[in-house]
């Protein structure tokens, strides 16, 4: 991870003098946050530019709020990714009591469980192997999907997740077992037991 | 403690068929693009906009508070005040009111015996010119609320008003009374800040025993001017000097003569400049203002009076 907080100067207040340096902040990290923001939405939901907009619009409203408390203490990446999780999270929260006050399906995020997956001795498609790991990321909590996020896709070191997340480096590895243990179940629950498959490189959903 | 691990797409924990389908899977996911420089510009345009609309809220919010502040800063410190000292400022207020009512609770003085040419009534039965009786006795006290021991000018005012309800209480009895309390109550309060209304009592409660030189001397070292009944003291003082300094008796009844009073005043102040006049040789001034007199209060007091000594 790019380490530019030092490159700031964020001995700012609120406000009139924040809103110059957050346009420094946002010429050299909105790309940075954008992708982080398609990474822990997911392809659903966001795979539009509108939404990721809107979110990467979100974060920034946070950071101009919050940057007057930043001290530099933590790098400036480490603080902007953790708004990114707070921001996505939270967004997360609200889709999902939408969905359960509006009963909204919800096909961008649940692969059917019909549908046959490609063996494994083939090549995925990227883009499928991105709708099936967040099929079962979906699932967990959100502080597991978060931490198999940071550590398996985005590939953060154990410090780096844990000054994000606000947690101690043992928390984050002792979390991030359980989360696997937890996904591992939730993957084998909806695609099957993998030891009784047809042969080792094939994966079939679950009856 | 947990061992740190590695990211299964660095490769499978163990050889187990789900882990290896997992290594593959997670080490497929495709990074994310970030967003084309379009959409970002069209962002960095939004947080501008709303880094506007944020600072004229703030602005309004600010106001706001300093209002809301205001306040209740303000009503802080009239809480706060009254906390520090009591309820005094209204006791206060509310005494000065009824010290400065005194026509109303006081006996009026008695005419000055010394009216040349003419009889007018003694000393002692002066009291029937009183604009209005006496109330009842210590029905202005009982409406006070007491003042709070902590303050001394709560003190005070709770002291003065003691020895003015028993000077509302009239008769010499009562008036012996009251001026024995006032005349504590000032070396009580030695330059209180009620010793004008105090000594103005203790003028009334003199009258009431009959002690005019008392009173006089009392009345002439008072600052006349700096209290709420100038007009009445004044009278009452000339009234009192006119028994035997007419010359500066009729200075004051020349200034009541030439401002408008109520009439029980405006007629004993015209009547007496005729009296002090008549005393000092001046019959044509004299003349002018019993005739005047008559003419303004034909039925007043001293209109019979007046008809009798005329040739």
């Amino acid at each position: 991870m790019d380490q530019l907080g030092a490159a700031v100067s964020l001995e700012a207040e609120l406000d009139g003098i924040s809103v110059l340096e957050l346009e420094a902040i946002y010429r050299e990290h909105s790309a940075a946050v954008s992708k982080w923001v398609r990474r822990l939405w997911g392809p659903g939901g966001v795979s539009g530019s509108v939404d990721a907009e809107d979110l990467l619009q979100e974060v920034f409203l946070v950071v101009q709020r919050r940057l007057g408390s930043f001290r530099s203490e933590a790098a400036l990446t480490t603080w902007l990714y953790g708004i990114t999780v707070f921001v996505v999270n939270g967004r997360r929260k609200k889709e999902r009591w939408r969905r359960i006050l509006w009963q909204r399906a919800e096909p961008e995020l649940q692969l059917e469980q019909e549908q046959s997956l490609p063996g494994v001795a083939q090549d995925f498609d990227r883009a499928e192997a991105s709708r099936l790991v967040y099929s079962v990321l979906n699932e967990l909590s959100e502080r597991d999907r978060t931490l198999l996020i940071l550590f398996e896709l985005e590939r953060l070191c154990g410090l780096e997740i844990a000054a994000i997340l606000g947690i101690s480096e043992p928390n984050v590895w002792v979390g991030l077992s359980r989360a696997r243990a937890r996904f591992k179940k939730a993957f084998e629950h909806r695609y099957g037991d993998f030891e009784t498959a047809k042969g080792a490189n094939h994966v079939t959903p679950k009856a | 403690m947990v061992e740190p691990l590695s990211p299964w797409a660095e490769g499978p924990d163990d050889n187990t068929p789900l882990e290896r389908q997992l290594s593959r899977l997670f080490g497929a996911v495709p990074e994310p693009g970030a967003l084309p420089d379009f959409a970002r510009q069209r962002v960095a345009l939004g947080l501008r906009t709303r880094a506007a609309h944020r600072a004229r809220f703030m602005l309004l919010r600010l106001v706001l508070i300093g209002v809301v502040i205001g306040t209740a800063g303000a009503a802080t410190a009239q809480w706060a005040t009254s906390r520090l000292f009591g309820s005094q400022p209204e006791i206060v207020a509310h005494q000065t009111r009824t010290v400065a009512l005194g026509p109303v609770l006081v006996p009026q003085p008695p005419l000055p015996q010394a009216a040349p040419a003419i009889e007018v009534p003694a000393p002692d039965s002066a009291a029937p010119d009183s604009a209005v009786p006496g109330p009842p006795a210590n029905t202005a006290a009982a409406k006070v609320p007491a003042p709070l021991p902590s303050s001394r000018l709560g003190l005070e005012a709770a002291s003065l008003e003691a020895a003015l309800s028993v000077l509302r209480a009239g008769g010499s009895e009562h008036a012996l009374r009251a001026l024995n309390a006032i005349d504590r109550h000032l070396q009580d309060f030695p330059r209180g800040s009620l010793e004008l209304e105090a000594r103005v009592a203790r003028v009334d409660a003199l009258l009431l025993l009959g002690h005019r030189q008392e009173a006089r001397r009392e009345l002439s070292a008072l600052p006349i001017e700096h209290v709420g009944r100038k007009n009445e003291l004044r009278l009452i003082r000339a009234e009192l000097r006119a028994d035997d300094d007419c010359r500066s008796a009729l200075g004051d009844f020349q200034v009541l003569v030439d401002q408008p009073l109520p009439a029980a005043w405006a007629e004993r102040a015209l009547f007496g400049r005729g009296a002090c006049l008549l005393k000092l040789g001046d019959k044509a001034g004299a003349d002018r203002d019993f005739a005047r007199y008559l003419s303004q209060f034909p039925s007043g007091r001293f209109a019979q009076q007046i008809r009798a000594q005329a040739p």
